[in-house]
């Protein structure tokens, strides 16, 4: 746990206050205490009240005293949640069909679900939910095993794209959410403090949904879900909604909040922003036409081809002659520039266009990013 | 709705407060019933409406004129039943597939009925409180001592007027087999009269000599009965019944009249009566083709000349206030409010379990279904017993159906609406047995032609028996069937 408490004190070191704060409320929760998790909302609150009148390291220095001294959660042991054998669904009313998928989900798993529109992956992560019915295969919750059907949806949260419109006051839904979830009198007040801080939201708490922009609305959805404990969460274009640095915030407090000792859980994300889910997904699948074309770790991916991505001021044409007598292959999608090779490595590829002169105003390496199958 | 709930949080009391606050917190099932919010405002309502209708002047003499009022608040408690609907509409427990026990969906519906009623109970204040007002500005004592000293009155100031002599009705004796015939419902009936004369047998005579003033025997088996002139021009029988005071008979009051007569006490008599007049009289007089007829011991015009009518006017309306919630008005009024609130809590019950789709397609279902059997009760000339087993029939084949949900891997529309059907109709099965079984008792006696111990207060006393049974049919099918077959199909998967 010591980790834990240098990681806080290192972005407090390099002025990450916010992202400090969030992990300092992250293992007060872990280390499950009333008093240290009341102490943490506090600290929390003042800081996103007034940020610039807050001694925020010496305050967090002594909860982090405090907080050390107390015995340390137990490790997080990854176990199985949900495992998909060979699932297919085909609609009865168009040409759409779902082709055999399996997956495995286990706790503090983050998965993420990326292809382009119209090609299933809402299907896909319907079916896992429960929502729709699936035409063959298995979906397995392995932590619950022969629940019905009432039990395992109480047990997966799903968060559609469009997210359906909350009644009420916005903090009488989260205590209403983490009621249903057994957490009852003052620990479901201090739950909800704690989701409302964690997640910036304490300030349109006291609003209704129609007052909150849909950034928010997917913010408190998630709060709402979070609260009710689900084992595991599945989130539908959980970032169409949301600003560069929210899309950021919400990635990685997913994967902390997966990978928590208090309540670890697995989540499968569905997404367009590629760079974004890889660099928080532990296992990301790419789809298309209803089919897994590529999985990140799957032994069947083409390493021997090197891919990379740029963005450059010159025209195409001069693009393909500065690269001519090379392996190099020009694609366009419209956007960027593809460049793949079986010969050189990305980097040796990279090289290669900075020496041929050839002015570069963004560049990427998606060999390893399931980015390269998008055409 | 921003200004509704402005006007909440005014009008609630911290206490309110802090109970909906541990509610949410540690009943949600409760707290999103809504029932202490709707308590607490009905309880408001009750008591503003109380006391407006306490405040509003109201004399019990004149016609009532609550109507309007229980109008324009029926349509409030409609507007309050739309609002609460809304506020259902937020938070449900089972659709969030929270903590949902087979008592969590008992307490549910309870508590939905609960609310409901109360609201619904709000048009019944008004008229509460008029009775309440009747019966504190008259007592039941007051009201027949009053009448009785009124028709005493009446009788001695218009004593010229009076009608003295006997009436008289001369009956035979017959050993004969009295003639009988069969009505049109097929009941056998005596017919003891024939164009001239009555003739009876000896138990309806002497059945006829105590109910009649005087007997005269004129010669073998004939009979006059005689019956003095009645002298009772305003009656109260309702107060007389509710404190068990018998009045005077025809004769007594005709043998009080004709000796208490003194010319010399008619100037304090009819300054008496005056202030009883005023007492009673309402001044409002509706003519009636009956009242003509209604007095025959006194033409009307006599009774016109002391403002009778108008007494007469004045005590129904006290009489029909004081005394509006005894008798059968109250159990007809309870079955309205009851059946009004048990129909919308069913139709809540379903709505909060089922989806919005299938719930409104089981409406269309519903009414489909009427109209269709309406074409196929017409077309085949099926009564009372016919439509009763179809009923029977629609019941038990949606409660099949419901039950196919258990094995369904999906979705089923079907299942659904049966599902949906059947719940709102299971507490009715055992009132269509029991008139099931009196149409089949009916269709016995018209068939053989004997007569059966059929009994109306009887049917009544079954049927109601058949209300209470078929509430708790419903209430052990809520927690059981209804409780596994909703659970089972909302969770299931969409097709």
């Amino acid at each position: 746990m010591l980790n834990k408490s240098s990681e806080i004190r290192s972005f407090l070191d390099h002025g990450d206050d916010s992202l400090a704060m969030r992990r300092l409320l992250d293992y007060s929760l872990e280390i499950n205490q009333v008093d240290l998790l009341r102490e943490a909302i506090s600290i929390s609150r003042v800081f996103h009240q007034s940020p610039k009148n807050i001694d925020l390291k010496s305050l967090a220095d002594a909860l982090l005293e405090k907080l050390n001294k107390v015995a340390p959660p137990l490790e997080v042991n990854s176990v199985p949640l949900l495992n998909v054998k060979a699932v297919s669904k085909k609609y009865s009313g168009g040409n759409f069909s779902l082709t055999p998928i399996s997956l495995e989900i286990n706790t503090s798993d983050v998965l993420g679900v990326v292809g382009e529109n119209g090609n299933g992956k809402t299907t896909l992560l319907r079916c896992l939910a429960g929502q729709l019915a699936i035409d063959s295969g298995s979906i397995d919750y392995a932590r619950i095993p022969n629940a019905d059907l009432f039990t395992i949806k109480n047990h997966v949260a799903f968060i559609p794209q469009r997210i359906p419109k909350w009644h009420g006051l916005l903090k009488d839904n989260l205590h209403f959410s983490a009621s249903l979830a057994g957490i009852h009198g003052d620990r479901n007040e201090l739950m909800v403090d704690f989701m409302l801080e964690r997640l910036n939201l304490s300030p349109y708490s006291h609003l209704t949904w129609d007052k909150i922009s849909s950034g928010y609305r997917t913010r408190f959805e998630i709060a709402r879900v979070l609260l009710f404990k689900p084992g595991l969460l599945i989130l539908d274009e959980p970032l169409a909604n949301l600003d560069i640095n929210a899309q950021q915030t919400i990635l990685t407090d997913l994967r902390f909040l997966a990978k928590s000792a208090y309540h670890p859980l697995g989540i499968i994300l569905s997404s367009q922003q590629l760079h974004e889910v890889e660099k928080v997904a532990d296992t990301v699948m790419f789809i298309e036409q209803g089919k897994c074309l590529f999985r990140t770790g799957d032994s069947n991916v083409d390493s021997s081809v090197s891919v990379i991505e740029l963005e450059t001021s010159i025209d195409r044409a001069s693009l393909v002659a500065s690269l001519a007598l090379t392996d190099v292959q020009v694609q366009f999608n419209g956007g960027f520039y593809t460049l793949s090779s079986t010969v050189l490595g990305a980097q040796e590829l990279i090289h290669l266009v900075f020496s041929k002169g050839i002015e570069v105003t963004y560049f990427r390496d998606i060999t390893n990013s399931t980015k390269r199958y998008f055409n | 709705m921003a200004l509704l709930e402005n006007i909440k949080h005014l009008l609630l009391p911290k206490f309110l407060k802090r109970f909906d606050r541990k509610l949410i917190l540690n009943n949600p099932v409760a707290w999103s019933a809504r029932a202490h919010l709707v308590s607490w405002f009905g309880l408001l309502s009750t008591c503003f409406l109380a006391l407006l209708f306490l405040i509003i002047p109201n004399d019990p003499r004149h016609d009532s004129t609550v109507y309007l009022p229980i109008f324009f608040i029926a349509i409030l408690s409609v507007v309050g039943i739309i609002f609460y609907l809304i506020y259902l509409l937020r938070f449900n427990v089972f659709k969030r597939f929270g903590a949902y026990t087979r008592a969590s969906m008992l307490s549910s519906f309870l508590l939905i009925f609960t609310c409901l009623g109360f609201i619904i109970s709000q048009p019944f204040i008004p008229s509460i409180v008029e009775s309440y007002r009747a019966n504190r500005a008259f007592s039941s004592e007051e009201l027949v001592k009053d009448t009785d000293r009124m028709n005493f009155l009446i009788s001695e100031l218009l004593y010229d007027s009076l009608i003295v002599d006997f009436s008289r009705d001369t009956v035979l004796l017959s050993n004969a087999k009295v003639f009988k015939y069969c009505d049109e419902n097929g009941f056998k009936v005596e017919n003891f009269y024939n164009d001239t004369i009555n003739i009876c047998t000896q138990s309806y005579l002497l059945n006829q000599i105590s109910e009649h003033d005087s007997v005269l025997s004129l010669r073998n088996q004939t009979y006059v009965l005689l019956d003095a002139p009645d002298y009772e021009f305003l009656n109260c029988d309702k107060a007389r019944r509710y404190i068990s005071k018998s009045k005077l008979s025809r004769l007594e009051r005709y043998y009080n009249v004709h000796r208490s007569f003194n010319k010399d006490s008619l100037s304090n008599w009819s300054s008496e009566f005056k202030k009883l007049k005023v007492k009673y009289a309402s001044n409002e007089v509706y003519y009636n083709t009956g009242w003509e007829y209604a007095h025959t011991s006194l033409g009307s015009s006599y009774l016109d000349i002391l403002g009778v009518r108008s007494i007469e006017e004045g005590l129904d309306n006290i009489s029909f206030r004081k005394f509006f919630w005894y008798d059968d008005t109250p159990e007809i009024l309870f079955r309205v409010w009851f059946y009004i609130s048990l129909g919308l809590s069913l139709l809540l019950f379903i709505f909060r379990h089922s989806t919005t789709k299938i719930f409104f397609i089981s409406l269309l279902v519903a009414v489909l279904l009427l109209m269709l059997s309406g074409l196929f009760v017409a077309f085949l000339g099926l009564e009372e017993i016919g439509i009763l087993n179809l009923m029977l029939f629609y019941i038990a084949t949606f409660c099949v159906l419901s039950s196919k949900t258990f094995k369904s891997l999906k979705k089923s529309r079907l299942t659904g609406v049966s599902l949906n059907i059947f719940a709102a109709s299971i507490g009715f099965v055992p009132i269509i047995i029991v008139f099931l079984y009196y149409a089949h008792l009916r269709e016995k006696y018209r068939n053989t032609n004997f007569q059966i111990d059929y009994d109306y207060t009887y049917f009544a006393f079954n049927l109601q028996w058949a209300e209470v049974v078929g509430i708790i049919l419903l209430l052990i099918m809520i927690p059981t069937f209804l409780y596994s077959c909703y659970r089972k199909w909302y969770a299931l998967p969409d097709e």
